[in-house]
């Protein structure tokens, strides 16, 4: 006897137990078909919520694209610029720092 | 004021007349302030920042090459500026996305109502994608900005910042991740009903 033959042996075996102890005759297929419904279920569930931020994220980016940042300067800012880079780099020796002390 | 106007101005500051460079400020300033207001809100803030670009340029200056223009030049060390800025002030930021104002709220609903494009709420989607960004680590913010609102590729994303193709890559999936996330705490937090939108 090979062993599916044995398998379904045992379970013609199973199926003949008193009543209130017996498998249905599609049990296995049943349970089976509702697990991959429900897995499926909360796959479309997480994808859907993915499409939906993702949609949601390219809608406020395309819009926000459109809004240009504000390029406005205030007034003379080159000067202020230009003010700092104006200041000559001072050589201060320990000589002059001496001088200027006394 | 051309590249090669921009050469020759370059050229006078680096043989020492510092005035030359006073022009060249004053017509990329508008081009700085707008980049730097990608990163900065406060306005004193934005100010500082475009100084520092400006005074990094000038003592840089010989450096620059001339082999791409001046503008990009400049624009890469204000970029760099901003990173350095943001993760300076990383721990500074708090943003509470639960306190929307009411246009960004109305946005939200609308989109929910019809999630076409409205081009009236440019300015509350801008807001509401800054006040996401604030949410992000500096790297993030830096690579969402750059690819998404700047429409930047990641091959000229690794020129600027100096990374590498595969780190921008790397970090252009894991921050659209933690925009995801962000956006959705969003819209838990905020009082829209979410509903999952019709994709057909």
């Amino acid at each position: 006897m090979n062993t599916d033959k044995l398998w379904n042996k045992l379970v013609d075996e199973v199926r003949k137990t008193p009543s209130g102890h017996s498998v249905p005759h599609d049990f296995e297929k049943r349970i089976m078909d509702r697990l991959n419904s429900t897995d499926a279920h909360a796959k479309s569930g997480d994808s859907s919520k993915i499409r939906s931020l993702d949609l949601l994220w390219s809608n406020l980016v395309n819009l926000a694209r459109q809004a240009t940042p504000n390029d406005r300067v205030p007034f003379a800012f080159e000067k202020r610029i230009m003010a700092c880079i104006d200041v000559p780099l001072e050589v201060v020796d320990g000589l002059t720092l001496w001088s200027r002390a006394t | 004021m051309d590249n090669s106007e921009d050469t020759e101005r370059i050229a006078s500051v680096l043989n020492g007349d510092i005035s030359s460079f006073e022009p060249l400020i004053a017509k990329y300033q508008p081009r700085v302030f707008a980049t730097v207001r990608r990163y900065a809100r406060r306005e004193d803030e934005i100010e500082d920042i475009v100084q520092e670009i400006f005074i990094k340029a000038f003592r840089k200056l010989a450096t620059f090459r001339g082999e791409a223009p001046f503008e990009h030049w400049l624009m890469r060390l204000a970029v760099r500026t901003c990173y350095d800025f943001l993760r300076r002030h990383q721990r500074n930021r708090e943003t509470n996305l639960s306190q929307l104002t009411d246009a960004q709220n109305e946005w939200l609903e609308r989109f929910h109502v019809s999630d076409t494009a409205d081009s009236g709420d440019a300015v509350a989607a801008r807001e509401l994608v800054e006040l996401l960004l604030d949410k992000l680590s500096p790297s993030s913010k830096m690579v969402i900005t750059l690819m998404e609102i700047e429409g930047k590729s990641v091959k000229e994303i690794a020129e600027i910042m100096g990374w590498t193709l595969s780190l921008v890559k790397v970090r252009a999936f894991r921050s659209r991740a933690q925009m995801r996330k962000h956006l959705a705490q969003l819209l838990k937090e905020c009082p829209v009903t979410v509903e999952p939108i019709k994709t057909s």
